[in-house]
């Protein structure tokens, strides 16, 4: 910050802007460093011990899904996954970061399994890359709708045992981090989502880095006696902390942190989406600009927030019905599978083709529409993550207090009632207090891209930057209107295999 | 309600013949519904009953 001239020294406006030069220059803010906290997240079996939580309550679900009550609002399955593990998710991740990860039960489970079975196999090049969390994101959503997976315990028990096994399968044969970085559709979800969170897993000072000469950070520390003995892995995701730029593909799984001979890595605040607006080289992911799969996953996320919530209000069966009539189609999953095409690609190619086009002639970009379209998608995940904080958030708030009546019933059906009858009657926040937090994150999520989308436009036409922002402005606005207006409609609960 | 985290609807019956009972209840949200009986019989015996009401629309 520059300082004026014409200020006289001792004058109260130096002051001030002597406390913001201190501000800004401050070191940021380190989860590490916090007392008690930051020793315990230090300590090598940190992550184990908030794993095992996690592990024992996905039990839990899975054997009250499957063999409990089959009513999905007293059912511990449905009620723990789709009210408070979704709602609990989306705001660490506003909070602090992507700290699912840091605790995924599923990695538990695996890294239990790696004890004894090693894997063999590289994943294969080819699909090295996003293309299959695309399409498995896109059909979880899709299988949400079709099967109402949030009105059944017992599916829902079976997608978290799918889960386990896929993990196991796959890191059973695949080495490194392979489920994680490749296939995981909660991951992917977290990684999109936490471009726009507070915190990130970095290094503390580069040029303690530059000296570096193991690079434990990522080999992992070895035994002095044996350079084959691994005593603290590495970075699994193929992320080199002194290239790192941002939390895409960082689990928050701290190996790196252990490793590190130099105590050099922190979990440090910065600012939210700050790794948007910029597109260097990053380390194990290369340039967002040249990662059209990452742009279509962002795409997904932004676009699939706009269908999971449409889903569930009353206009979804206005739309289903006239596609029936017109289009001649006699189920319902075909209409919901149209529709599906409808909103998360048909409708985001051609948002995002109109305003790559407009830019293009606007502010005389030479880059082709795809080049254009890949490099300022990434500026709608600030809105996509506001969207689904303000959907989720809305079941976690309005059904937060459901766990205690539904857990006291889970102890009541094992015939051991030690914490008494059920209150039922135990819901959640007043929608009067949880409706303007839905509009208060969708805000911030569309003030989040347009400050993104305002970045990449400076940078890509210097001479007229709203050329170029304008037409991104334009698709932002529309998915914040088309979002308030979701919020306002009724919610309507079908539950179309069973209805259909 | 048929997904989690959603208020409950409470409602009493009321005896309206011998054997007869009558309730209303505001089905205040499109969807599946599920109605849940908590019947006490005259010998103190306790049942429940479930009734699946699907498809209420909004108005």
């Amino acid at each position: 910050m520059n300082k004026s001239p014409e200020i006289s020294a001792g004058s109260p406006q130096e002051d001030e802007t002597l406390d913001q030069d201190e501000f800004f220059a401050a070191p940021p803010f380190d989860l590490l460093a916090v007392p008690v906290l930051g020793r315990f997240l230090k300590w090598r079996h940190s992550r184990t011990w908030l794993q095992i939580p996690l592990f024992l309550i996905s039990m839990v679900m899975i054997l009250q899904g499957l063999v409990g009550m089959q009513i999905s609002p007293k059912n511990l399955a449905t009620v723990l996954t789709w009210v408070h593990f979704r709602g609990a998710l989306v705001l660490a991740l506003l909070c602090a970061g992507n700290l699912f990860c840091l605790a995924c039960p599923f990695m538990l489970v695996r890294n239990l399994m790696r004890r004894w079975i090693r894997p063999r196999f590289a994943w294969p090049r080819a699909l090295r890359n996003k293309w299959i969390p695309v399409v498995l994101f896109a059909l979880v959503l899709f299988a949400y709708e079709v099967f109402s997976l949030w009105s059944s315990p017992w599916l829902t028990a079976w997608v978290i045992l799918g889960y386990f096994a896929a993990v196991l399968v796959v890191d059973g044969l695949f080495t490194h981090g392979t489920f994680c970085k490749y296939v995981c559709p909660i991951g992917q979800f977290n990684f999109v989502a936490a471009t726009a969170s507070p915190l990130e897993v970095t290094v503390r000072d580069h040029e303690v880095c530059d000296s570096c000469q193991t690079r434990d950070c990522i080999r992992g520390r070895r035994a002095p006696s044996s350079d084959l003995v691994v005593l603290q892995r590495g970075c699994e995701l193929a992320l080199f902390q002194p290239a790192k730029v941002g939390n895409m593909d960082c689990t928050f799984c701290l190996d790196c942190v252990h490793a590190c001979p130099h105590d050099n890595v922190g979990m440090l605040s910065r600012l939210p989406a700050g790794e948007l607006m910029a597109d260097p080289q990053r380390s194990g992911i290369g340039r967002f600009s040249r990662r059209k799969d990452i742009a279509a996953l962002t795409v997904i996320f932004c676009f699939g927030a706009l269908m999971n919530a449409f889903g569930m209000v009353s206009p979804v069966y206005a739309v289903e019905s006239w596609m029936e009539k017109r289009l001649r189609i006699a189920n319902q999953v075909t209409a919901l599978g149209l529709l599906f095409a409808l909103v998360i690609v048909i409708e985001p190619v051609v948002l995002l083709g109109l305003a790559s086009w407009v830019t293009r002639i606007a502010a005389g970009l030479k880059s082709g529409l795809l080049t254009i379209g890949v490099r300022y998608s990434y500026s709608l995940a600030p809105l996509g993550f506001g969207m689904w904080l303000a959907h989720y958030g809305y079941h976690f708030f309005t059904g937060l207090y459901t766990i205690v009546p539904v857990t006291q019933n889970a102890f009541a059906e094992l015939g051991w009632p030690i914490l008494g009858d059920p209150r039922w009657t135990l819901v959640g926040l007043p929608k009067t207090f949880v409706e303007p937090l839905e509009f208060g994150f969708l805000l911030l999520g569309l003030a989040g891209s347009m400050l993104v989308a305002w970045r990449l436009a400076e940078e890509d036409a210097q001479e007229h930057p709203v050329r170029a922002f304008a037409p991104w402005a334009v698709v932002c606005l529309l998915l914040f209107l088309c979002s308030a207006w979701l919020m306002t409609q009724p919610m309507d609960m079908r539950a179309t295999m069973m209805a259909g | 309600m048929a997904h989690p985290g959603m208020a409950p609807v409470f409602s009493d019956a009321r005896e309206m013949a011998p054997g007869n009972y009558e309730s209303s209840l505001n089905f205040n949200m499109g969807g599946d519904w599920v109605v849940l009986l908590h019947i006490t019989l005259a010998d103190g015996r306790k049942i429940e009953k479930q009734i699946d009401v699907k498809g209420v629309q909004s108005r």
